[in-house]
């Protein structure tokens, strides 16, 4: 969609899906006349494991406590909007079971310059990984473990 | 404080410990969030050994210690959270 007014109110575009993300119909949604950055950030299913170095992932099985994540997802990018002042912030989660190589997460912000939009885009997905209460397990072909990401 | 009935859920390793995804339980209410783990733990002793790293929600609120469960409310056991 072609935004032609300025200075539209901030909008946000957060949920859960089970459905593959549509990551150009996010990206799409972003463009706003009063804004001349978008700044995306996808978090991708990956073979390797950060605590099990050596084992491959075979898949991931995400879930999450519904409907405290989108009211976390929906604080986070009021956050943004408020911090950074972001015109358009999109957080989406994917959750079930993921292949390698598919979107676990696509963040999207749209500022007027593009300092804001990188630092908007970042401050989300950090936040989305603190807060957000959704669970990662990685499969492998000998078993599976719950990811743990604290240091 | 009278007994009463309170909505707890439970997701991915502390889930898989308990063996469901949710139980109602009979507690005297107002609880304190440490009390209301010790009843959690006398049923499901698997929660021991991951308690320290679990975080607590009441009504989709992350729980600080102190806070309290009161009658209706949803608890919801929190392991260390894992996104993106």
């Amino acid at each position: 969609m072609t935004r032609t007014a300025t200075n539209l109110a901030p909008e946000t575009n957060c949920g859960l899906t089970v459905d593959p993300i549509d990551v150009d119909a996010a990206l799409r949604r972003a463009y706003r006349a009063d804004c001349g950055a978008v700044a995306s950030f996808l978090g991708v299913a990956r073979r390797t494991s950060s605590s099990h170095p050596g084992r491959s992932v075979t898949r991931l099985e995400y879930e999450a406590y519904a409907p405290m994540a989108v009211r976390e997802l929906e604080t986070i990018a009021q956050e943004a909007i408020a911090r950074y002042g972001a015109a358009h912030v999109a957080a989406v989660h994917r959750i079930g079971v993921l292949e390698l190589g598919e979107a676990a997460v696509v963040v999207v912000v749209a500022t007027p310059h593009r300092a804001e939009a990188f630092d908007a885009c970042r401050y989300v997905i950090e936040q989305l990984k603190l807060r957000v209460p959704i669970w990662k397990k990685e499969v492998f072909d000998d078993g599976s473990e719950w990811v743990d990401p604290r240091p | 404080m009278s007994t009463s009935a309170i909505r707890i859920l439970y997701f991915g390793p502390a889930r898989e410990r308990v063996g469901s995804e949710s139980e109602v339980i009979d507690v005297a209410t107002p609880i304190d969030i440490d009390s209301l783990w010790s009843h959690l733990i006398d049923r499901h002793p698997s929660l021991q050994t991951i308690r320290s790293s679990c975080r607590l929600a009441i009504d989709m609120q992350y729980a600080e210690t102190g806070d309290c469960v009161n009658t209706g409310s949803e608890v919801a056991i929190l392991p260390p959270v894992a996104g993106g």
